[in-house]
């Protein structure tokens, strides 16, 4: 069904012809389409453009960058490990109160950054709930490291990738699971050459997803894992310092960011989402 | 007559429109750095028509650059009040209110045993400082470069309450805040001669050349000597000017 060759719809059920659709409809949803590229115009339009090489070239920002790539795919890394399982628990198992379970999952999608990166301290700080036994049995602290930073970004990414996947193991159904089952396949030769198979295009997806959510993350990094050079500097937090400090370079690292996420978008949308 | 105070000021702003003023329902936008932010509850606890907002001074000052509207801009040292004034977003004439100074400060019972601020380039020490661009980081720097003390930093922190708000947890054991915020929170100071020198002053502005008379009221307040703000500023520890 979500299989990479595309069925092709039989014409009763393509999309009805532009003109059928109610005129202010259109206009709204134009507007619509307005607002969500005007920012993007606005940043444009200041674009530093014949500075930008130089900008982009500064140690600052080439340390920025690294430490955000390590950061995102470390956190896209955690996301797969721990997503994965989670949504097969939450697609195939018969849970207890599995409304509140997937509110659960899906809270950090709309916690302010800030208070996830609040919750986290208070849960994994040096004082925190558990992170006090993680520093006085293993002298590990996760604030202000880079690990940190990989908690705080894959706080806020697993459920994009979770909510992703769930949704493509319910669509996908388990009857070629149990066809493989009765044929004598074994739960992990089922898993890997059955199901994962017919899920790839779900799990391509929540995996840009969640990087993409990683890579922006902004407020949950500042407040668990602090602010510091090459450690846990990340360009968000480097695009924040700098809109004080010089805004055109502000403007600039914005423009990677959101080329990055652009790109990632695109490039989803062609080759692995159903359209 | 405070509806005829409103509607007078409504038509000032309607005047005034193109000087950004914040004030077109009477009301005042005051913008204060974040180590005010005690003070200002105090002082405007009751006036509704008073709206403070709080962040580090050079934020406040890139917002206002950027089109924030507001009334009153407060800034913790001269630098971004400067920048402020050079930028055009700040026509009124600044004057300095009260001034502060940076202790060295450590969670309550300091548990990192922190003596003095040689005790800040101690590796096993989790240390924070604010970051360069906020006031009290412009200090904190100043301060240990010229007492030729390298810390070793964990985290630069955006503005002085994000800092103390990790001391007071802490998740730090030592850091450079101001004497005002580390006694607000509870925290533990240790002498630190070094600093006694380094102080920042804070500055008040209106935000248009020709204030309305209850913006001018506002800065008055923190102006005048023996006002209700002047005297908040001190109860709460801030140093005369």
């Amino acid at each position: 069904m979500s299989s990479p060759t595309r069925v092709r719809a039989d014409p009763g059920t393509e999309p009805r012809p532009a003109s059928r659709l109610p005129v202010p409809l259109t206009w709204v949803g134009f507007l619509a389409l307005g607002l969500l590229l005007l920012p993007i115009v606005g940043l444009l339009q200041r674009a530093p453009w014949s500075a930008l090489p130089s900008i982009l070239g500064e140690s600052e920002v080439l340390e920025a960058l690294r430490v955000s790539l390590i950061v995102s795919l470390a956190a896209t890394a955690a996301c797969i490990v721990l997503g994965l399982p989670l949504a097969f628990v939450l697609a195939r198992r018969r849970l207890r109160f599995p409304r509140i379970i997937r509110a659960v999952v899906m809270l950090p999608m709309v916690l302010p950054p800030v208070v996830a990166g609040t919750a986290l301290l208070f849960a994994l700080g040096r004082r925190g709930l558990v992170g006090q036994w993680l520093d006085s049995w293993f002298g590990v602290s996760l604030p202000f490291t880079t690990a940190g930073s990989v908690v705080a970004a894959a706080f806020v990414a697993l459920p994009f990738f979770v909510v992703t996947v769930e949704a493509a193991l319910r669509q996908a159904g388990d009857e070629l699971d149990e066809a493989a089952a009765t044929l004598g396949a074994g739960a992990w030769a089922t898993l890997a050459h059955v199901t994962l198979p017919t899920i790839r295009p779900a799990l391509a997806a929540g995996t840009a997803l969640a990087w993409a959510r990683a890579l922006g993350e902004f407020g949950a990094t500042l407040t668990f894992a602090g602010n510091f050079p090459g450690r846990t500097r990340t360009l968000p937090l480097e695009t924040y310092l700098a809109l004080e400090r010089n805004p055109e370079a502000a403007v600039a690292i914005s423009l990677v960011l959101m080329a990055v996420a652009l790109a990632v978008l695109v490039t989803l949308r062609d080759r692995w989402m159903p359209r | 007559m405070a509806s005829a105070v409103a509607s007078v000021s409504m038509l000032a702003a309607g005047c005034s429109s193109t000087a950004g003023s914040g004030a077109e329902d009477g009301g005042v936008v005051v913008m204060a750095a974040s180590s005010l932010t005690e003070v200002m509850e105090t002082v405007f606890e009751g006036r509704e028509s008073v709206t403070p907002l709080f962040a580090a001074s050079s934020t406040l000052v890139a917002q206002l650059v950027a089109g924030a509207e507001a009334d009153v801009l407060i800034t913790a040292n001269a630098a971004t009040m400067d920048r402020a004034v050079a930028e055009g977003s700040v026509r009124g004439e600044p004057v300095l209110i009260a001034v502060n100074t940076l202790v060295l400060a450590t969670p309550a019972g300091n548990p990192g045993d922190v003596t003095g601020l040689a005790d800040l380039s101690r590796r096993s020490l989790l240390v924070g400082l604010c970051a360069a661009e906020v006031p009290c980081g412009s200090l904190a720097q100043q301060a240990l470069s010229e007492a030729s003390v390298t810390p070793s930093v964990d985290t630069l922190e955006p503005n002085v309450r994000a800092l103390t708000t990790k001391i007071s947890l802490g998740e730090l054991d030592a850091g450079l805040v101001y004497a005002t915020d580390a006694s607000t929170a509870g925290l533990a100071t240790v002498d630190a001669p070094e600093l006694h020198d380094h102080r920042n002053g804070y500055y008040v502005a209106s935000v248009s050349a020709e204030p309305a008379p209850e913006v001018q009221a506002v800065i008055d307040d923190f102006t005048g000597l023996g006002s209700t703000g002047a005297e908040a500023l001190y109860a709460y520890g801030f140093g005369r000017p």
